[in-house]
């Protein structure tokens, strides 16, 4: 879809223009004359014979001046005592008189001011209060007359941050992203809601979120909705992040690799059923617990291994230890942790390894190592084995390895279950330090729980739960508060890791890195088809569908699409005519356009071929009723599509269009929704990629283990991650513009007739016509 | 141009649709679509005067006129029959002409009854043997029609449960997932799911209640 595109609302605001601190175009005009901020000012003396002068005072002798002098007053704010800098910005009746004698340099009072409170007294919403207000334009010369765009954005950020003004957060939100934020009649903005989604777009490279193609800007424009359809989702298209008013920062999503039971499973069973086998295999470990729940603090957790799977029936290693039921997700645990690097090089036999940071490990570990990154069964240097104790950077191993290993070999972890150790201090509410008995049985990011017992679980009344964020020595530093006391003595118990596994995410963070993956594939579609098309086999008809996407679908299915299908009389076995072929055709490319359901409630005849073939199993036909049936749920059920030659076949409710992917895709997707349409299968790659981006201890080498599958993650890695785009919370010093991203030629339909850009025709997200 | 604003609000009207005439209660069917190989005058009278019937209860719900609205099946044949028909109860897909994504979706039978989740529910289950002792149809059977005839975009998630006590009293509950269509971010955005209870008395209704679920407890350990 072409984005609807307008001038930026700022103007010839330079924030992504140039090199930070760099002035914006208008600035030499508004401050012509002025001090530059931050350069020193003498305060001016106190007359003999006077009474102390004040800001206000001095700003109010200044006025009488004629003409006054801007450089004098904003010399004055600057020169001033905070105190006073801060009851002058309280009286705000002074401020209006000030401005209207300064002519062009009017609003350099406020940023003055607003500087002052910000930077001396740290006071940001104060300071905010100065300079706010829904003109952009206007506020937008307060920031320019404020600071170097890392200033303003510091300052910006720190209001977010505040979040005890709802309103104030949402104007700076859209200033420091440089979006305009709307909002629909009756809705409100949640500051908890835009502080999360500005935490998760601070972790995203900042090229990314502020994409641009041969148009401008792609994201816009943020906006929040009470649409019904739309109250508690999110969509992006035409430059538009839309959040739903009731958007949650409790929501959870499912993501990762794994199944779910299609029917209960009792203590002790040893057989599961599930939906797809083909999502396990014999040897993985799984999890279940409670419905999508499945970390190991879920009182009804169980860990087993698989040791036969047989269609939907998977056998495990032991009894399950608990009851499980209908739709208990079934993790595939793929427990490896973070790696370190070899600071020393290994001989052969070598019992130690010297790497670069011990706290990635704990004793327990499971460790692996090869040939530089290559840590794979495979590599002809490969050892592995656990870590036995830890002193510092040095882990004792065993066995030792065979091979010798060099400097910068990766060392890769792989996690065991449930280590503890007790507290040795008491600790409050609040606090964010464990003292353990020993720190070595943690690892940077590990999930720790405390309870009521050695084994916490949720339904413990003083249940805690952190992610270690760095260990010294025998404490441990976590990332969130702890909820309740503790006492010593009590146990701190790692939670399994599930890595890759079927797990719940914030769907709120989760969606901010997917909309975003749309932004950047509305910047750079021609390479984000080499995801879509290049590993996922994307092809999409036209929306709505016609009798020629219908024969190309058909098509792809190859000599079997009819197989089975008959003419004349039901049980007659005369192979189906053409006549009937272009009448199945015309049905089914019908029903798709119009967006009906079942195919068998189209209200057609007895005597129509569809009809007169409903029990024969044509392919055909199966494979549109399997989506048509569900409507735009069919991704829910992805066991159902139908498969043949290597690609699975669906058709979109929403986008009214024929669609076939390849079947590998369904097996090793991240999520259900992947299968949705292309644009989905790239967005939720995304959203997975840098899932653990600014999680400790994970290093940006690391982003994308969460995808098991090498060529997705490596194709992220190295065509959209290695582009360089810098994260944005950290370089809003380098004024990180990426610049114009869009591909020559990208304007072209790529082969298999997909749609470039958003990928998904030309509804792109949207809630709605 | 679909509408999904539209499509929320024909669900909400199957919900809140006005009762219907009275149920007609236990007892031999007069009809048995079951039984097409003995199709009679009377068995074509049923299914036309079920057929009938659902065409004017969609219409009202769709607040069309009755001849804007297709429904299928168009006939009696058990060819043509949808999966969702529970003995002598007919399912009915009924869809606007001009916008086929419209739908109500229900059943009726020979007397002309009609029957959706919201009204004449006992019918329904006499059809599917709850009181009998030997149910023909399971509390998943069950409420996957019950769920199919909320509308498109609705699944059963979760366990399944009915329960008949010898006096006749009983419940069958489950869960309702929806998500409206269209994109949703993250995993295609949160569903909405409902807890559904049916309760059976022992004089053969039923009535469905429907609440939204309570949020699952657990945090959030992202």
């Amino acid at each position: 879809m072409k984005q609807d595109r307008t001038a930026s609302p700022r103007g010839d605001h330079a924030a992504d223009a140039g090199p930070t601190g760099a002035p914006g175009p208008g600035k030499t005009t508004l401050t012509g004359g002025l001090p530059p901020v931050g350069a020193a000012v003498q305060a001016k003396p106190v007359a003999p014979g006077t009474g102390p002068s004040t800001l206000d005072s001095d700003l109010r002798a200044a006025m009488t001046a004629h003409p006054v002098d801007p450089v004098h007053v904003i010399a004055l704010i600057d020169a001033a005592p905070i105190a006073e800098v801060l009851a002058v910005a309280r009286g705000r009746a002074l401020i209006g008189q000030v401005e209207s004698h300064m002519g062009p340099q009017a609003d350099a009072v406020r940023a003055r001011l607003a500087r002052r409170i910000f930077t001396d007294a740290h006071q940001p919403v104060l300071a905010w209060s100065l300079i706010t207000g829904d003109d952009r334009a206007r506020r937008q010369r307060y920031l320019d007359l404020y600071g170097a765009v890392a200033e303003q954005r510091a300052f910006e950020d720190a209001v977010i941050t505040d979040g005890t003004n709802a309103g104030y957060v949402v104007r700076a939100l859209d200033s420091y992203w440089e979006v305009e934020a709307t909002r629909q009649p009756g809705a409100r903005w949640n500051a908890a809601v835009l502080q999360a989604m500005h935490r998760q777009l601070k972790l995203l490279p900042d090229g990314d979120v502020r994409a641009q193609d041969v148009n401008g800007r792609v994201w816009q424009t943020i906006v929040l909705s009470v649409d019904p359809t739309m109250i508690d989702r999110a969509a992006f298209g035409g430059g538009e992040f839309t959040v739903g008013a009731h958007a949650s920062t409790g929501f959870q999503q499912q993501m990762g690799y794994g199944t779910k039971l299609t029917a209960d499973a009792a203590a002790g069973a040893v057989t599961l059923t599930v939906n797809e086998g083909g999502r396990l295999a014999i040897g993985d470990t799984i999890a279940l617990g409670t419905g999508t729940q499945t970390l190991s603090v879920d009182p009804s957790y169980d860990r087993a291994t698989v040791t036969a799977v047989a269609g939907a029936t998977v056998t495990i290693g032991a009894g399950l230890a608990h009851a499980h039921h209908v739709d208990d997700v079934v993790a595939k645990i793929d427990a490896h942790g973070g790696s370190v690097k070899l600071a020393a090089a290994a001989a052969a036999s070598a019992a130690t390894l010297q790497v670069s940071d011990g706290t990635h490990f704990s004793v327990n570990d499971g460790f692996a190592i090869g040939t530089g990154s290559n840590v794979a069964t495979s590599d002809a240097s490969y050892d592995h084995g656990t870590v036995t104790a830890i002193a510092g950077n040095v882990l004792t191993i065993s066995p030792a390895v065979t091979h010798a290993h060099r400097v910068d070999d990766v060392v890769a972890r792989t996690v065991a279950v449930g280590n503890t150790s007790a507290l040795t201090a008491a600790v409050a509410v609040g606090a964010t330090t464990l003292a353990v008995g020993a720190g070595t049985s943690f690892a940077v990011n590990d999930m720790v729980a405390l309870g009521a017992s050695a084994n916490p679980t949720l339904t413990d009344a003083n249940f805690d739960w952190g992610r270690v964020s760095t260990i010294t020595g025998n404490t441990l530093t976590v990332h969130r508060a702890l909820g309740h006391v503790h006492a010593a003595g009590d146990v701190v118990r790692r939670m399994d890791e599930r890595g890759s596994g079927a797990r719940d995410v914030n769907w709120l963070n989760a969606t901010v890195r997917h909309e975003i993956a749309h932004a950047v594939d509305a910047a750079i579609p021609a390479v984000v088809t080499g995801f879509t098309i290049g590993l996922g086999g994307w092809w999409a008809g036209a929306d709505p569908a016609t009798e020629g996407d219908f024969d190309a679908w058909v098509a792809a299915m190859g000599a079997t699409a009819w197989t089975g299908a008959t003419s004349g009389a039901t049980g007659h076995t005369t192979p189906i005519t053409d006549a009937d072929k272009a009448k199945i055709r015309t049905a089914i490319t019908g029903a798709v356009a119009n967006g009906s359901g079942s195919l068998f409630a189209l209200g057609l005849p007895a005597a129509h071929p569809i009809m007169r073939n409903r029990a024969n199993n044509v392919p055909v036909i199966i494979a549109a009723e399997a989506c048509l049936s569900r409507g735009d749920n069919f991704y829910n059920n992805p066991e159902a599509l139908y498969a043949t030659g290597g690609k699975v076949f669906s058709i979109s409710n929403w986008y009214r269009n024929f669609m076939y992917h390849n079947e590998s895709i369904r097996a090793t997707r991240l999520s259900d929704y992947s299968l949705y349409a292309a644009a989905e299968f790239f967005a939720e790659s995304y959203t997975v990629f840098y899932e653990e981006a600014g999680r400790p201890g994970v290093t940006e080498t690391e982003y994308g283990r969460l995808i098991a599958d090498t060529n997705q993650r490596e194709w992220i890695r190295a065509n959209i991650h290695n582009r360089r785009m810098a994260p944005a919370g950290a370089v809003a010093a380098a004024g990180a513009g990426p610049g114009h991203e869009a591909a020559p030629g990208s304007g072209g339909e790529p082969a298999g007739g997909m749609q470039p850009g958003s990928g998904t025709g030309r509804k792109a997200h949207r809630s709605g016509p | 141009m679909r509408t999904p604003a539209v499509i929320l609000a024909i669900a909400a009207s199957i919900i809140a649709s006005a009762a219907a005439p009275l149920a007609i209660l236990a007892g031999p069917a007069a009809a048995c679509p079951t039984c097409p190989e003995n199709k009679s005058a009377p068995m074509q009278d049923g299914f036309d005067k079920a057929h009938a019937s659902f065409r004017d209860h969609a219409a009202h719900v769709l607040k069309l006129s009755p001849d804007r609205v297709l429904v299928s099946p168009i006939e009696a044949d058990s060819s043509v029959q949808l999966d969702q028909r529970i003995g002598a109860a007919w399912a009915f897909y009924g869809s606007s002409k001009d916008h086929p994504n419209q739908q109500v979706r229900g059943w009726a039978i020979a007397d002309g009854t009609v029957i959706t989740p919201d009204q004449n529910l006992g019918l329904l289950l006499v059809e599917a043997g709850a009181w009998s002792g030997k149910p023909k149809l399971d509390a998943n059977a069950l409420a996957d029609r019950l769920v199919w005839a909320m509308g498109m975009n609705h699944r059963v998630v979760g366990s399944r449960s009915l329960h008949v006590d010898p006096n006749g009293t009983g419940t069958l509950s489950f869960q309702v997932s929806y998500r409206p269509p269209g994109p949703g971010g993250a995993g295609g955005g949160p569903d909405r799911v409902s807890q559904c209870t049916v309760t059976l008395t022992a004089d053969h209704h039923a009535r469905l209640a429907t609440t939204a679920a309570a949020a699952p407890a657990a945090p959030s350990f992202d």
